[in-house]
């Protein structure tokens, strides 16, 4: 018995989509605000960018890239983002979606993501890469029949990357010594893109509150691996304390893209705590 | 048969996806999965760890003219500002910051006293120098130059790196 009742992969899937899909529609609609960063003579131009190595496309493509990233086309391809997440996020939110529109229009939307990185990884930050493979699991989601193994597969592919992020993030700062130390906060709070003045200067003011936050932040992520094998209780202790974090995340670091799409693994991390529940 | 093929290679798939995380994870390196990671495929998981960025990084430039006369320098797309108040919901300078930071810190500083040819043929610096000859300004000036500045706390700030004029 769960606390929630999300035991099959489709209604994982739905609610994973209808929470991803909001940060999708806020990130684009702010990609559209600031386009002239993509124009010509804007930062991340493509006349500049083609000639990169990460992207150095072979002679057939290079064409189509080019046609693809002129200012005005990528434009529409932003729009294209915008449109396919709202619809996409609607028909899952309102249960209403035939599989073979909700594959189309994730492979869209993935198509988008990919567009984006192959563009450039400049300006991207994780949670695309958290979006990439929710949307990759999506695709092939409702590409496969149902009650089918490779659905479950997609949703615990989910489930899984998202563990995996906790727990490689948090091994990575037990790694780091400003981590075990508790300077790391106050010096990441005291910069300009990711801080705030004042919890900088809280932190800084306050090393044992500093130090225990660090560590609690080490614990949390190190131990996230606990939400697949404890009981109910420990799955929703730390979803609670997952949900709580990228909050504050988004209030001091303004990382609030990272609220969408870390929180919209969450019902598969769940889906995930059920199977292997049943499996057992 | 043909389902359970599919779902047989759903199942590698993810398993193979799986795997290559966490070995990328580990610092491993190969061509597969740099293409991989190039994708987006194969994602990196170590936010802010194991070293955390503490420093704030600013790019500056300033324009001469033709009498010899130049600008005072300006920093590039306010980054000595904070967020706005509601960038927790509405952070439409996200990519552009974050892109700023990226080209900065990808810059391979030890190549500009060494290899500065090679430092100068940079993605980074191609696209700073690009971006910055594209602003808008007045028809007096001639060249261009940038700075990078690293700042970290109360401490002075220093230069990481000043190019050479650039003309316009």
């Amino acid at each position: 018995m769960t606390l929630w009742p999300i035991t099959s992969p489709e209604i994982a899937v739905s609610l994973v989509l209808s929470i991803a899909t909001i940060g999708i529609c806020v990130s684009a609609a702010e990609e559209l605000y600031r386009r002239d960063i993509f124009g010509d003579s804007g930062l991340l131009s493509w006349s500049v960018l083609r000639y990169s190595g990460g992207t150095s496309a072979a002679a057939w493509i290079s064409p189509l890239l080019d046609r693809m990233f002129a200012p005005k086309a990528f434009h529409a391809i932003l729009v294209l983002k915008l449109f396919v997440a709202a619809a996409l996020g609607l028909s899952m939110t309102l249960a209403r979606f035939a599989p073979l529109a909700a594959g189309l229009l994730s492979a869209a939307l993935l198509f988008v993501l990919l567009i984006l990185k192959t563009r450039t990884s400049y300006g991207l930050d994780g949670s695309d890469h958290m979006n990439i493979q929710i949307f990759v699991a999506a695709m092939l989601f409702f590409m496969s029949p149902s009650d089918s193994t490779a659905r479950t597969a997609c949703v615990l592919y989910i489930g899984l990357q998202s563990v995996l992020s906790y727990t490689v993030s948090g091994l990575a700062k037990f790694a780091g010594r400003e981590w075990r130390t508790g300077t790391a906060l106050a010096g990441i709070f005291s910069t300009q893109i990711y801080g705030r003045a004042f919890a900088g200067r809280f932190f800084r003011a306050h090393p044992r509150f500093s130090r225990a936050a660090c560590w609690g932040i080490i614990a949390f992520q190190c131990l996230f691996v606990l939400t697949i094998v404890g009981d109910d209780r420990i799955l929703f202790l730390f979803l609670a304390i997952g949900a709580a974090f990228h909050i504050a995340n988004a209030f001091l670091m303004g990382l609030g893209s990272f609220v969408f799409s870390f929180m919209a693994t969450y019902p598969a991390v769940i889906f995930l705590h059920h199977w292997l529940r049943i499996a057992h | 048969m043909i389902r359970g093929a599919w779902d047989g290679l759903v199942v590698v798939l993810f398993g193979g996806l799986l795997l290559a995380t966490v070995v990328h994870n580990l610092g491993l390196k190969s061509r597969r999965l740099s293409l991989l990671e190039g994708l987006g495929l194969v994602p990196k998981w170590k936010f802010f760890a194991p070293k955390p960025g503490v420093s704030n990084y600013y790019l500056l430039y300033r324009d001469r003219f033709a009498d010899g006369s130049v600008t005072p320098w300006l920093t590039l797309h306010g980054m000595d500002s904070d967020r706005d108040a509601i960038a927790f919901i509405w952070n439409p300078n996200r990519r552009l910051r974050k892109a700023l930071h990226d080209l900065i810190t990808d810059l391979p500083y030890d190549l500009c006293e060494t290899q500065p040819a090679i430092f100068k043929l940079t993605t980074a610096y191609l696209v700073i120098v690009k971006h910055i000859s594209t602003l808008p300004r007045t028809a007096e000036s001639r060249e261009t130059q940038f700075l990078i500045v690293e700042k970290y706390l109360d401490q002075p700030a220093q230069t990481l790196f000043r190019s050479e004029l650039h003309r316009l």
